[in-house]
């Protein structure tokens, strides 16, 4: 069976390592015996992806570590696998983090599609989730957003289909 | 029945709520000092209606033409100029009139002359001599100048006529250093903004300086006028409260007191991409 090398790395990491500032530490040496399970040289393929820069690696003690880290599609495999809870707070959180970023300057409406990218980048999550809890999101507080027709991602509410949002200060 | 929910000039008359009120007095503030002041408001937020509005109530001291430019194939600047020239052929005869009891140099005496048909086809063919003899008109009667008023010049960031409308804007920009007494006034969605803001960056830094943002949605406040004007039951102004409408949305509530034909219930709601 073929194995995807870079997502062998990220899954290992995931798995046995722990959750650092920004990414995840893992030991060398426990990481190149998982791999060596599954690939021939494990160290060819860090070093690889070193140079890639998904990763880098860090002198701790007599040993090394590796930080994986949280690039987008690090976070995707982490959530596929770890499946963490994404609360609404986060959700609001980052979703009006993105709005704010992307809005445009003389309207305050940012691109849902922006938005979207950037909010489930940060969470881990699908667009379809972003989709599911947007719409939560907007019947429960009613009052925090409008929507305005364009941009790259529409969403339909109510007879509309909209895809630039704004927040409500 | 749609009709009921059309802006008109006569319905433009009324201008219901205390932000929208706010919105007209800061346009008003600023026809002074910016030649270019662009009113900005998802659908349904009212531009159109203060656009009629601030046209009838600047008519007191200039000669305003408003245009409804969602009506055009055409966007090119001769279109516009004379589609605005036929539409508003009384104010403009109004001005000529005036015109007549004063002394006006040999070319704005020629210009006072002109019947209706050189008049549309002077605008079609050489639209910024036409804007430039109607300006200097204003002036020489003693109206503080021409406004001109361009609704919808782009449905949305698609309309495959925004590239021809974004030009006639710079052409128009470009005459208003010559002509002091010009102002142009535009309603633009948020989207067509977004268009213009990534795809011709020195048009959006002019436009930006002079954007009035209509109201995104009706207050409380705005909302116990509307409720007193049209008799809104208790449960209407509840359900109103519960989220962000726009003036039309309410307008609408208000007007038929049908949810599902305002377009305010749905069973499912889906993503499009």
């Amino acid at each position: 069976m073929h194995v995807d090398e870079r997502r062998l790395v990220i899954t290992s990491g995931i798995v046995l390592g722990e959750d650092l500032e920004d990414g995840i530490g893992v030991r060398l040496s426990e990481l190149r015996q998982a791999l060596s399970r599954r690939i021939s040289d494990p160290d060819a393929v860090i070093t690889k992806l070193a140079g890639e820069g998904l990763l880098r690696l860090e002198r701790v003690g007599g040993g090394y570590r590796v930080i994986i880290k949280y690039t987008p599609e690090v976070r995707g495999i982490y959530s596929f696998i770890i499946n963490p809870t994404v609360t609404t707070d986060d959700f609001v959180r980052e979703l009006n983090n993105a709005i704010t970023k992307y809005a445009n300057p003389a309207t305050g409406y940012a691109d849902l599609g922006l938005v979207a990218r950037q909010v489930c980048g940060k969470l881990g999550i699908s667009e379809t989730e972003f989709d599911q809890m947007l719409i939560r999101i907007l019947r429960a507080n009613g009052r925090r957003y409008v929507l305005s027709y364009g941009g790259s991602h529409r969403i339909k509410v109510g007879s509309g289909y909209y895809g630039l949002i704004k927040v409500v200060s | 029945m749609q009709s009921r929910l059309l802006a008109t000039p006569e319905r433009a008359s009324t201008l219901l709520g205390p932000s929208w009120r706010a919105v007209k007095r800061r346009v008003l503030e600023m026809i002074d000092g910016y030649q270019l002041i662009t009113l900005v408001g998802r659908a349904g937020s009212g531009k159109t209606h203060m656009a009629l509005n601030l046209c009838k109530e600047l008519k007191a001291s200039w000669l305003c033409m408003y245009l409804d430019a969602a009506q055009l194939g055409d966007k090119r600047l001769g279109q516009l100029i004379s589609t605005a020239v036929r539409d508003n052929e009384d104010s403009i005869r109004g001005v000529m009139k005036l015109g007549k009891s004063r002394k006006l140099d040999s070319a704005l005496s020629r210009f006072i002359k002109l019947g209706t048909n050189e008049l549309t086809t002077a605008a079609y063919n050489y639209p910024i001599d036409f804007l430039t003899m109607l300006h200097n008109l204003t002036l020489a009667v003693g109206l503080r100048g021409l406004v001109l008023v361009i609704d919808e010049g782009a449905l949305s960031q698609d309309d495959q006529y925004i590239g021809a409308f974004t030009t006639a804007i710079h052409a128009l920009r470009n005459i208003m250093p010559k002509l002091s007494g010009l102002r142009l006034i535009l309603t633009m969605l948020p989207d067509v903004v977004d268009y213009i803001a990534k795809n011709d960056p020195p048009l959006f830094e002019i436009l930006s300086m002079g954007v009035v943002n209509l109201p995104d949605y009706v207050t409380e406040e705005d909302l116990k006028e509307v409720a007193r004007a049209y008799n809104l039951s208790g449960e209407l102004i509840e359900l109103i409260k519960s989220s962000n409408l726009t003036m039309r949305q309410v307008m609408c509530i208000a007007e038929f007191k049908d949810l599902q034909k305002c377009g305010l219930q749905s069973e499912v709601e889906v993503t499009i991409t």
